[in-house]
């Protein structure tokens, strides 16, 4: 899902890796110190990004590590959870309500049995509640379902949705028993990817509580139609939707939809009945529109460990400046130090914090958008994409405006952890594409453009020659984009900035640079381009982050890489890349696997598909030393408050 | 309007003291006024810095040429020198170039936002103090409900929905500043219309356009001068509360509320080149403007000038 980053590994991982070699060789005990119950702590959110959805089956405007891991899934826990509150990308038995599920009939058919966990009201989750998300998520990914929503007020969706892959590559689902269901899929997968990439994607909800079609409504089992499901047409291996996915007033896709519609009502948050049953370790207890979230121990919660804090509150802030004033004034449990105010390290640690950056599995990017209409001919040439890559000046971004703190990206797959097997030699080399004025002015008059330095290049070579502009490109066509991006992070703004001026004096490719926040960047961008319904209102749009790996934590990405994607801003579109990615999640074996990744990664960091920046810590950590348990933060950027306690 | 005005402080010819009277100067209300003004040292002063800051910021770059276009990150945040005589901005822009560029686009708005503001400000509230009745009743009550909309609140909704640049940053300024002129204006002109000349025109038949525009606003021209001054002070704190806020004109053009709202995310890092020129340059100006306004308010005011 989309990180905002607030803010070289390779740097920090020596230090650690010398300062554990130290710990061991001096062969001391370690000592765990004596917490306390109770206290609260306080976290700061993203700047510019404060929660804005509770619902946990979010809609590609709202799917963000900010409404999600950060957020819902402290209230709603995924059936299966990923992260073990280290710096491993794997699965996590122990905070998972659902076991280790069971793959038979060469891997077509799937059991899963639930523990005996229950909801904040008492009650228990059972398959039901399951079955009921499954229900929703098939009403709501079913393109044959009538249309629901504005554009202002999107309708149910998710953003992790891909045609043709979960829950369409389910031929049937059902509950087996109050705590076993049983799905049978429409082919062999790769077990490792149906885990990590499809059934990730469960969170169980409270069927008991929100089966119902409005909030004065009886609670039915209205979403039970949406079960029966039937096959579309023209797809090989046969994909399936509901029978009766209901509409915007009925069936799975209206529970769907009320329970949407509660959730763009920001104001309700913290009296809504539905937001009270809950199966995490927390439950809202305060929120207001502007972001401000107070969440209290679930008393029922069922995973281990419990909460001791008394209260976990997410505090709002327009910029990172305005939260390192707060960060400096003490005012915060957790906060992160701005990369332009890396010089007050030292300081804030004599002052009791601990300085701790919080690496991310992903990758970070900002996406063309090759649907507009102008600009999305001019994009989709690949000799554009690589001048336009190279002029990207990642190791001036990162030496100049991040501290240090990244590492330039070369494709897709996350170099962090540390030597992640998953990287293809490629990709884990040198820059595919480094900066090179002299290369992308060359590609460009090379295909047909007369560069004007300082100025706009035009194209005065329209055709589909080789060194003709290409398809869709007409004489006198010129190199003018509009770049969307995420207000409040001085990181981002110095370099986009930077990329502004160097695109057009090298190459006189003019950018003319826009600011909104955090949700409107990625409202923008994630508004349901494709070409058959295309966006014009931006060119491209970096909402400051890029893609954490969540809930698709195999990073074979689909979810934001393939044709019709949810998460596929732009709608990018290759069926090499494609089928690339469909080998990744038929393989075989693990051998078999790896070299279907290396062919994706590698085929991705050639073809550039996004622009790729500097990927960087999520944020610099900046925590009150004597709180413990944030040790390790979530790989895959999600919290882990019921670990925290003061000492 | 040329009668004669009672003059203090001037030295008075022999033959100009009538006997056993007041001394007189016979002259133009304009040249009295300019007398008073000029009395008023510190509105000299302010005038002063107004000509300087606009000769710093639209000739100084003819004599002072930088790079304002093109950045160069690889000479960020260099102390000033002689090279760089404020020193070099987050992404290396020569800081004393960015003051230059950031006080066009700073002095552009606030005149033109004055502008517009008094403009329709003038009209707005001449025509509701002459027509009267319900006609000034409607027009007062939505200048009322405007005013209850706090500034900087109605200037952020604006400024989000408008894509922001210097003639939009004109445009949403003008729109919500020209509600106090428009009360003051009003307010002359319930004082006016009453007055014998007006009576006069109506009698002789003169339009209300006539009344309008040949006496009433001619005759409020006091009260819209000294308004406009503050209002071009008004008006360059507000593009630099935006700019601060972040809803300022993109880069690379700039002005000096961004310039210190930039300034300002270096706070901690020492960078004091960052914050101090444009912080200084946007008290200077907005003072400079009171300063003058002051003066014209009293050099405009028949009742504050000596005689």
């Amino acid at each position: 899902m989309r990180h905002i980053p607030k803010l070289s590994f390779w740097r920090l991982a020596g230090v650690a890796a010398v300062t554990a070699l130290f710990v061991a060789a001096c062969g001391g005990t370690t000592t765990t110190p004596k917490t306390t119950t109770g206290g609260t702590v306080t976290f700061a959110e993203g700047p510019s990004a404060p929660p804005s959805y509770i619902f946990p089956m979010a809609s590609g405007t709202y799917f963000s590590v900010t409404n999600l891991s950060d957020f819902s899934q402290l209230m709603y826990v995924p059936l299966f959870w990923f992260g073990n509150n280290t710096s491993d990308p794997v699965f996590n038995a122990q905070l998972s309500i659902g076991n280790q599920p069971v793959f038979s009939n060469n891997n077509t058919e799937v059991s899963i049995t639930l523990k005996h966990w229950v909801w904040s009201n008492g009650k228990p989750i059972t398959a039901r509640d399951v079955v009921f998300w499954l229900n929703l998520l098939s009403a709501a990914t079913d393109p044959n379902a009538p249309a629901v929503g504005s554009s202002s007020a999107p309708g149910p969706g998710w953003g992790a949705a891909v045609p043709g892959a979960f829950p369409q590559n389910v031929v049937s689902y059902q509950a087996t028993g109050t705590y076993s269901l049983h799905m049978t899929l429409n082919s062999s997968y790769n077990p490792r990817w149906f885990l990590y990439n499809e059934l990730s994607q469960i969170t169980p909800l409270p069927q008991q509580a929100w089966d119902e079609l409005s909030a004065s409504g009886p609670i039915g089992n209205y979403d039970a139609g949406a079960e029966a499901r039937t096959t579309l047409p023209n797809t090989s291996p046969a994909e399936y939707v509901p029978t009766n996915p209901g509409n915007g007033t009925s069936g799975a896709l209206g529970v769907a939809q009320f329970i949407n519609s509660q959730s763009q009502t920001l104001g309700t948050y913290a009296t809504n009945p539905l937001w009270q049953v809950v199966s995490g370790p927390f439950v809202l207890n305060a929120y207001t529109t502007a972001g401000y979230a107070k969440m209290v121990p679930n008393k029922s919660y069922s995973g281990s460990p419990k909460p001791t804090i008394s209260a976990f509150i997410e505090e709002p802030f327009t910029s990172d400046t305005a939260e390192f004033n707060a960060l400096k004034a003490g005012s915060l449990t957790i906060g992160y130090i701005p990369t332009q105010d890396i010089s007050q390290k030292a300081l804030l640690e004599k002052s009791g914090y601990t300085f701790n950056p919080w690496y991310s599995f992903g990758f970070t990017y900002f996406p063309y958008n090759f649907t507009e209409p102008t600009t999305g001919p001019i994009m989709k040439q690949l000799y554009f994409r690589q001048a336009f890559q190279s002029l990207v000046n990642q190791p001036q971004y990162i030496s100049d405006f991040l501290a240090g703190y990244g590492v330039a990206t070369n494709g897709p797959v996350p170099t962090y952890p540390l030597h992640n097997p998953d990287v293809s030699p490629l990709e884990g080399g040198g820059q595919v594409y480094p900066y090179s004025a002299s290369k992308a002015v060359g590609l460009l008059k090379a295909h047909g453009w007369t560069v004007n330095a300082g100025g706009v290049s035009t194209c005065t070579k329209p055709g589909t020659a080789s060194d003709e502009c290409g398809q869709g490109i007409a004489n006198g066509a010129q190199l003018n984009f509009r770049l969307l991006y995420a207000q409040g992070s001085v990181a981002l703004t110095n370099e986009m900035t930077a990329l502004q001026s160097t695109a057009q004096q090298v190459a006189g490719i003019k950018i003319t640079l826009s600011t909104a926040p955090f949700q409107q960047v990625i409202g923008t961008a994630f508004n349901g381009c494709t070409f058959s319904s295309p966006c014009n209102g931006w060119d491209m749009a970096n909402w400051g982050g890029g893609w954490v790996y969540s809930p698709d934590y195999f990073p074979t990405g689909g979810e934001i890489l393939g044709t019709g994607a949810s998460s596929n801003a732009g709608d990018y579109s290759d069926t090499t890349n494609d089928a690339n990615i469909k080998a990744t999640h038929t393989a075989a074996n693990d051998t078999a696997e790896l070299k279907a990744l290396f062919t994706y990664e590698d085929y991705l960091a050639k073809q550039l598909p996004v622009v790729y920046m500097p990927t960087t810590p999520y944020q610099l950590t900046m925590y009150k030393s004597n709180l413990t348990g944030l040790e390790h933060q979530g790989i895959f950027d999600e919290l882990y408050p019921q670990y925290y306690a003061f000492s | 309007m040329s009668t004669a005005q009672p003059v203090a402080g001037l030295p008075l010819g022999s033959d100009a003291i009538p006997e056993g009277g007041e001394g007189y100067r016979s002259g133009s209300m304009w040249r009295l006024i300019l007398a008073v003004f000029i009395e008023n040292r510190l509105a000299i002063v302010g005038l002063g810095i107004i000509v300087f800051m606009l000769l710093f910021s639209f000739i100084g770059p003819f004599i002072y040429r930088t790079q304002q276009v093109f950045n160069n990150p690889g000479i960020a945040h260099l102390g000033p020198s002689l090279a760089h005589p404020l020193g070099t901005d987050q992404v290396g822009y020569d800081n004393l170039g960015r003051l230059m560029l950031g006080g066009q686009s700073s002095l552009e708005v606030g005149f033109a936002a004055a502008i517009i503001a008094v403009f329709v400000g003038v009209i707005w509230g001449a025509v509701s103090g002459l027509a009267g009745g319900i006609v000034d009743t409607v027009m007062m009550r939505i200048v009322d409900a405007l005013l209850a909309i706090p500034f900087l609140v109605a200037l952020i909704l604006l400024g989000a929905i408008f894509t922001t640049s210097t003639l939009e940053l004109i445009i949403v300024i003008g729109l919500v500043a020209w509600l106090v002129p428009a009360r003051l204006v009003r307010g002359e002109t319930l004082s006016l219309r009453v007055r014998e000349y007006v009576q006069a025109v109506r009698v002789m038949g003169g339009s209300t356009r006539r009344v309008l525009f040949r006496h009433i606003i001619p005759n409020t021209v006091g009260v819209i001068v000294v308004n406009a001054t503050f209002q071009v002070a008004d008006a360059i704190i507000a593009v630099a509360t935006l700019s601060y806020l972040g809803i300022g004109v993109p880069p690379p053009a700039t002005n000096w509320g961004g310039e210190l709202s930039n300034g300002l995310s270096y706070v901690y890092a020492g960078y004091w080149w960052l914050i101090y020129p444009a912080g200084v340059a946007i008290v200077l100006t907005v003072v400079a403007f009171n300063f003058v306004g002051d003066a014209l308010r009293d050099a405009l005011e028949v009742r504050l000038q000596k005689r």
